[in-house]
């Protein structure tokens, strides 16, 4: 058997070739290869965008600049991080760059759209709405947060990152996202108890 | 284990970090304690919150990005152009193919334009009157006379045909 460099061999699919493999052959000219990263990243990156700057429409926006900043950026990715690690971090200081331009009184989160979440009758309802509640308000202690910890949070929590990949994307040490996580937690629970309280009341 | 411990880890606890032993005495102590029952519930209640709703791009993104990418790759994007290794073709063309094809139609225009012109220039009796092949006898090639004859027979005839058409009516 021959070794046919970066070509895939016959009968393996575009889908289960690496990142890395696909990159190679983006930038050996195949532009169309591209669109397979996107479908790989398009909902993590959206989601991310979402939690982010709140509202679905500017998440689209962001996330398109997104692609296109990792596309034009390609040439320089050196591949020392994995590219899903380079892809976030991209996502993520394009984020900032919004919100820093975008910053008004009325904060994101807790205006993101739910269309999709509507109750599928197949969950308890009672139980629906109380997880519901529940969300909103974990949504709107979350808004409250500093960028620093809201960031670690939106992470862990809606992107599944491990500690290490929010180091990575984060370019901070394991220990700073440990620090700042639990801060978070903490200020999330103090904000969440304080609201219950008064919303009893 | 202590309270106190027990705060200090439970976050990672929860989070799935923790190592066995730890999570092991964790697990132990809460089983005993009423108050850490409570604050594991409570770290586990924001979790909750998170949900565990994935957000999807919204239908038709990656085509919108990807119409975005060529447009840029069209306007002499940082693309190298390089291997041809082709796969299946999805619904679009590479943007290559576009600028080779457009180079293409440029070189043909060109290659006709001078094809019609230069005989005229060169060889001004071609298109003139008498025989034809006598005007430019002692010039060129005769692979190009040869060519040049032929061509000028065939133009002749079709005048000829057409004009002779044309009168008769």
């Amino acid at each position: 058997m021959i070794e046919r460099g970066t070509a895939a061999p016959i009968g393996e699919t575009i889908q289960q070739m690496t990142d890395e493999q696909i990159i190679g052959r983006v930038r050996g000219g195949e532009t169309r290869m591209f669109g397979e990263l996107v479908q790989r990243y398009q909902d993590p990156v959206f989601g991310m965008a979402l939690r982010f700057v709140g509202s679905r429409g500017d998440a689209e926006d962001v996330a398109q600049e997104v692609f296109l900043r990792v596309y034009r950026g390609l040439d320089g990715f050196k591949g020392d991080a994995k590219f899903s690690t380079w892809l976030y971090r991209v996502t993520f200081n394009l984020c900032t760059d919004w919100l820093r331009r975008n910053r008004r009184a009325d904060r994101r989160a807790a205006a993101i759209e739910e269309a999709a979440e509507v109750a599928d009758g197949r969950v308890n309802l009672e139980e629906r709405i109380l997880e519901t509640e529940q969300r909103d308000k974990v949504r709107r202690a979350l808004d409250r947060l500093d960028e620093r910890y809201r960031s670690v949070v939106v992470l862990l929590y809606y992107q599944k990152m491990s500690y290490e990949q929010i180091a990575a994307v984060l370019q901070l040490r394991v220990k700073t996202v440990e620090t700042r996580l639990y801060r978070a937690r903490k200020m999330l629970r103090q904000s969440l108890e304080s609201g219950e309280e008064g919303g009893v009341a | 284990m202590r309270c106190a411990q027990v705060d200090r880890h439970v976050d990672r606890f929860v989070d799935g970090v923790l190592n066995t032993s730890l999570a092991r005495q964790i697990e132990a102590h809460v089983r005993s304690c009423a108050r850490c029952t409570a604050r594991l519930e409570a770290v586990r209640a924001v979790l909750k919150g998170f949900g565990a709703s994935v957000d999807r791009a919204p239908p038709g993104f990656a085509a919108r990005v990807m119409d975005a990418v060529y447009r840029e790759a069209l306007a002499g994007g940082p693309r190298p152009a390089g291997s041809e290794t082709q796969v299946a073709l999805p619904t679009r063309l590479p943007a290559r193919i576009y600028r080779r094809l457009g180079l293409s139609f440029v070189l043909t225009a060109g290659v006709l334009a001078a094809s019609l012109l230069i005989p005229r220039v060169a060889y001004p009796g071609l298109l003139g009157t008498g025989s034809g092949a006598s005007a430019f006898s002692r010039e060129g090639s005769a692979a190009v006379k040869g060519a040049l004859n032929w061509a000028d027979s065939a133009v002749r005839g079709i005048l000829r045909e057409q004009a002779n058409g044309g009168s008769e009516r």
